[in-house]
Order: C-alpha cells, then structure tokens, then sequence
C-alpha cells in the first residue's frame, strides 16, 4: 500500500511540475522540403480546425535573409485574415521558426499561409499527402499533393495536471456517444483509489486464507 | 447457482479480478481507436463476419470497409500509428461533422471491406468471439461497436487471471498468496493488460496458454480423467484456431496425455480417455482445417516474405548460420560472428523485455531507457529465484510436470526463432515481438510465486505486498504516458 501511495504521489508530482505548450498540432512530421516558394509567392494549409486556443505557429522552412509573413485566415469562402505576423529567419535549413499570430480560437475553421517577402525561393518542409487527412496545402490557390508541417502553440506552457480537464476531453472523442470526460474522471479515482484498495485487500485476505 | 458460484471465490481472488478488469477497462477506453499493434486489421476481420459471416481476404475488395476507412481518417488514427509527432482528432468540430457523415452512410459501407490485410490469413476463432459484442451493438456507430469488443477482451484478461491462480494452486496447493502473486504477474503486467484490452487475437492466446497451462498441470498432480483431457485438448483445439502459435502447445499436450495414460494402465483404462481427447481437439481444429480446405485459404496466419531472396527451409537452412542468429538474440555479438541483417542489437532486451512488458501504441510509447534496465534486472532476479527455488524444491518436482513446461515453451520459442530467422534471411525483415513471448505469462507468474518461496515466512507479506505495489505503479505510469502521447 505504502508502495501504491509513493506512486501516485510521485505521478502527481511529475504531472504538476512538467511542462506543455502544445495546443494541436496537425500532425505531419518534416519528412523533407514539400514546396520550394518563389518570392511574392503564398502556400496556404487550410482547412485547419482549431481545437484549443494557440497563439503562435510553428514550421519548418530553409535558411533565409527575409522574414516570412503569416497569416490566419478564416476557412471559408471570405477568407477574412483574423491575425499576422512575421516569422524570423532561419539559421539553418529545416530549422523551426515561430510566428506569433491572432486568430486562432477554438472552433474555429482556419487557413494558415505563409507568404514568402523575400527576394529569393524558400524551401517549406513537410510530408506526403495525407499526412494530414483533413486538409491540404494550396500555393497560389493551387492544390498541391503535400502538407506543410504546422505545430500550434499555447500561450504558456500548462502542467498535466492542469492539462487533464482537456486530456479528458480530447480522449472523450471518437468514444461511444454515453461517453464523456466523466467516464476518465470515474476511471482515473477508480484506479488511483480502489485499484491499490483492492490488492490491499487481495493480500490481506490471502494472509487470512492461508492461516 | 451462479451466486454459489461467486460465494466459492476466494476474496482474494475477486479483489485482484475486479482490480484487474478495473485496469483492463481504463486500457480499453483510455488508448484511442486503433491504436494498438495491428489493431485496425483485427476490427476489419472481425466486422467482414460480423456483417456478413465471411472471412476476410478477397483480393477484389478493399482490406477495410468505407465505415472504418471514414471513421480512421477522420479520427486520424493511421496518421497517428506509430508517429509520435502525430496526434489523434481533437477537434470536437472535426467529431460532429464525422457523426454527421456516419449517419449519412449507407447501411452496406460497413460490409464492404474483407480484402486481404495483415491479419486475414488469421484462423477465425478470436474474431468470431469478437463478432459476438459486434452484432450486440450492432445498432450504434462504429465507436460503439469498437469499444464494446475492447471491453469483451477485457473478460480474457480475467480469464488469464483466474486460469493462472488456478495454475498455480496445482503447483503450490492450496497457498492464497502465491496463488495471488502467480496471478497478479499475469493480469498486471502493463503489456498484457494493453493487448488484451485492445482487439488482438494475442489476448485470447494469453488466456488459452494458461488454461491448458493449468489443465496440463492438473492432469500430471491428479492423474488423467476424461474431464480434464477433454478440456485439454479442446483448449489446444481452439488455441490452433486463433493463431499458428497455438500449435507449439500440442507437443506438450501430448506429453501430458501420454504420461497420463502411461499413469493411469497401470491402474487400466486410458484408450478411450485417448480417443476422446483427440476428438476434442479434432473438433475445432479439424474444423477449422476442413473450412480453411474448402475455402482454399491458408489455415495459418501467414508472414510476410521478401520477394528478392528465398527464405531457409528445413531442407535447405544453414545450422552454423542458425546458430549464430540465436546467439546473437540472447548475446552480444562476437567478433567472429558475421552481424545478421535487419536484427536488432540484442533482441532478448529489445524485443522481449522492453516490449514484453511496456511498450504501448504501436510499440511508438516508451519509458525512458533505465525504466528498462530495472524491468531487465526484475526479470533475470525472479527467473534466478525461481531457479534456485526450484534446485531446493527438486526432490518434491515432478519431472514429467518439468518437462510438460519446458516442452511448451520450448517449442513456442523455437517456432517463434525459426520464424523469424527465415524472415530475416529472406530479406523480410526482423519477425519477432514482445507479446508474442506473453502466452507463456501464467508460467512466468509461476516462476514469480517460486521465487516468493525463498523470502522467509515472516518477510513473504511484505515481498508480495512489494511486488503488487510495483505492478500498480509500473499500470499507473503506463496508463500516464499512454494519455500524456495521445492527449497531451
């Protein structure tokens, strides 16, 4: 029992202190360059569900003198641009760079373009069509077989156990319809609680049968 | 009649099963849909039967149905397999509008798929069980028919539990607390409870394997009666009927029978006992075997070759080859030794012991390496206890119950090298994997309760406590870092 206690303890304390700062993320891993981008040039992943609030975007592009200009626009037809921002130069090539951006709001259905000011082509990195099923990058307005590697941040990193209330949510999706973040909840204290109750018990009793 | 079937459990027993199955549950519905080794192909399998009671692998069709295909896609699984960097759908936008194209799907979308996948040269046995919670929510979306199978599974891990605590009451008597540590390794251990409680064949092998464990057992302490060889080989019967490693239990099933009858003429009798044995095992097995003739399909699960080089065959292997692929597994490589293409560096920690015991998703969730170590060092520390356990024990053995154990495991260990050898010679790549070592669970949780033997009687409480203590907070992290890759 002392065991069982240390452990949840000692799991309560990873989830309070460690940090995440991920919002969503779409998924496709940078397998390699997925569009070479000439200047004046604009690729645009879209259509992207914003499924918890972020405010900064992350991908992989090629080293570059210039800036690169993003933007969030909404998903549909109007294409209203709801946030900008400028992306640092990369130091390398493939290197993460980051863009700070307005817009990104859950439930919200959103394009994130990336528009290249720079005089020379900029090499974006992503993977293969349907990396991410749901959404697909366009350049110029032209579908291309690829997706761009899009990562969304939170604005402050939260611990896991702050993180729960949404980690139960998130995994109350795709469930049977009864299902809801209430069931992990009621999980959760079962095992946490009664499951080290119950060996408790187990051993105890085995000790009594035995005698 | 039931309820004087529940009064007869021991407390400790039902105290560890609901333990258990309170664990197998938050498996089921804490990892996502099909998430899980090969899990997509199993729910395929089992929905071309439950749809329309055909077995999978008409190359004319598509290997899953447009229901799992659209319901894959949307939930994002086949992106997320094996990709950490990938998430499952998070979007509750994303969830409603899949709702609304599931609904909107004609009723045939879920039969149409049963083209050839991973899984459909499988013998039907498990996904016909599996076909049972299927048809039952045969009226919900395709999440509801998933996660009851799940929880369906869920039962064989229980199953596993009780075949193992009954296992080791022959072994032991009637001794509650080995009984319970014997138990508590095979329901407790992370990745039994994560495969069983997913849709996978393995876990049905798991409780099988430990139920002609404990039938074997029973037979050679008791002597042979036409109950328990009935059971026997019906159990060998329909673990040859979910996967191809059942066989490697028919030489020990053998034995058992053999020594049994040898046992019992010299008290007369026995030919029919061998008779009805055989029936019991011919019933599925040879029905099976007959269907799988009829349909002209494989009547074993097949393994992927490489089309650029021939595989070995008995005929035609090299020994010397063979057996440097075998040291190689259980040892370093020594410098004379040629290194074998596409083997992993030591299998016998990489395959067996990081994978036999955490490594969840598609094998993509793991601890960090000293996790391992320690999980190494627990395992050499019990199989050496139990050794020793058994060396001071060796007078009280019954070497025909020795050799029942060893012969079992033996064969599925050689089966399973043999396999794998040929694949990797043949180009096709490394076979092996850490569950496919976990039918022999029940016997590891054996060797575990001997091991408790050696602690002094005043010390056992607090090595068992110690031991269930450990197995609760390695399901706990396990649980943790499954949520913390798909959810977080």
């Amino acid at each position: 029992m002392a065991i069982a206690v240390v452990a949840v303890a000692a799991l309560i304390g990873v989830m309070a202190t460690d940090s995440h700062d991920l919002a969503f993320t779409l998924g496709v891993e940078p397998q390699g360059p997925v569009t070479n981008l000439k200047p004046g040039q604009e690729a645009c992943q879209s259509p992207i569900d914003v499924s918890a609030a972020a405010i900064a975007v992350r991908f992989n592009a090629d080293a570059h003198a210039a800036p690169l200009a993003v933007s969030v626009r909404d998903g549909g037809p109007s294409g209203q641009r709801l946030g900008a921002s400028a992306a640092k130069s990369a130091r390398q090539d493939g290197d993460v760079q980051e863009a700070h951006v307005s817009g990104l709001q859950p439930g919200r259905r959103v394009a994130v373009c990336i528009h290249n000011t720079a005089d020379v082509p900029i090499v974006l990195y992503g993977g293969s069509e349907g990396a991410a099923r749901s959404s697909s990058l366009f350049v110029d307005g032209r579908l291309k077989k690829v997706d761009l590697t899009l990562v969304f941040q939170s604005a402050h990193g939260r611990s896991m156990l702050d993180l729960l209330p949404d980690v139960f949510g998130r995994a109350a999706l795709f469930r049977p319809t009864w299902v809801g973040p209430w069931l992990f909840w009621l999980l959760g204290v079962l095992v946490v609680a009664a499951v080290p109750a119950l060996l408790a018990i187990a051993l105890t009793s085995a000790e009594k049968e035995d005698r | 009649m039931l309820r004087l079937a529940i009064k007869k459990i021991p407390l400790s027993l039902a105290a560890l099963l609901t333990a258990t199955a309170l664990i197998g549950t938050a498996w089921a519905f804490l990892d996502p849909p099909w998430q899980s080794p090969d899990e997509s192909d199993h729910f395929g399998y089992t929905q071309v039967l439950g749809e329309r009671l055909e077995l999978p692998g008409d190359s004319d069709r598509s290997p899953f149905s447009t229901e799992q295909r659209l319901a894959g896609d949307r939930s994002n699984s086949d992106q997320t397999a094996a990709v950490l960097a990938t998430k499952p759908e998070w979007s509750k936008q994303a969830y409603e509008r899949w709702k609304k194209e599931e609904d909107a799907l004609p009723a045939d979308n879920r039969g149409d798929g049963g083209g050839p996948n991973p899984a459909s040269t499988n013998p039907p046995l498990y996904y016909l069980y599996e076909s049972l919670p299927y048809r039952a929510a045969i009226g919900g979306d395709i999440f509801a028919r998933f996660y009851l199978m799940r929880l369906w599974s869920v039962a064989l891990l229980l199953l596993t539990t009780t075949a193992t605590w009954l296992l080791a009451g022959e072994l032991f008597g009637r001794q509650r607390r080995l009984q319970l540590v014997a138990a508590a390794v095979a329901g407790l251990v992370p990745m039994v409870s994560f495969i069983t409680a997913s849709v996978n064949p393995d876990g049905l092998l798991f409780a099988l394997w430990s139920l002609a464990f404990w039938l074997g057992a029973r037979i050679l302490r008791r002597g042979l009666s036409m109950s328990d060889v009935v059971a026997l080989f019906a159990v060998v019967g329909l673990a040859v009927t979910t996967k191809a490693t059942g066989y490697a239990l028919l030489p020990a099933a053998l034995l058992v029978l053999t020594v049994g009858a040898v046992r019992l003429r010299r008290r007369g009798g026995g030919k029919v006992m061998v008779t009805c044995a055989a029936l019991a095992f011919a019933l599925p097995a040879g029905g099976w075997l007959t269907t799988a003739a009829a349909l002209d399909r494989p009547a074993v699960n097949q393994v992927a070759a490489s089309s650029t080089r021939a595989a070995p065959s008995i005929t035609s292997f090299n020994p010397r080859e063979f057996g440097s692929y075998l040291w190689q597994f259980y040892l370093p490589r020594l410098p004379s030794q040629e290194p074998i293409e596409g083997m992993p560096k030591l299998p016998a920690y990489s395959i067996w012991t990081k994978q036999g015991w955490a490594n969840f998703g598609w094998l993509e969730i793991k601890f960090p390496a000293p996790v391992y170590v320690v999980l190494a060092l627990v395992s050499l520390f019990v199989l050496g206890a139990a050794s020793a356990g058994l060396v001071k024990h060796r007078r009280q053995i019954d070497p025909a119950l020795a050799a029942f154990f060893a012969l079992a495991a033996l064969t599925l260990l050689a089966g399973l090298h043999w396999t794998e050898f040929r694949t990797l010679v043949g180009g096709a790549g490394p076979f092996n994997q850490g569950r496919y070592l976990l039918p022999l669970i029940s016997l590891f949780g054996a060797l575990t309760a001997a091991a408790v033997t050696l602690a002094p009687e005043r010390r056992r409480g607090l090595a068992i406590g110690t031991l269930l203590g450990g197995l609760f907070a390695l399901q706990l992290f396990s649980l943790a870092i499954v949520g913390a890759r798909f959810y977080a």
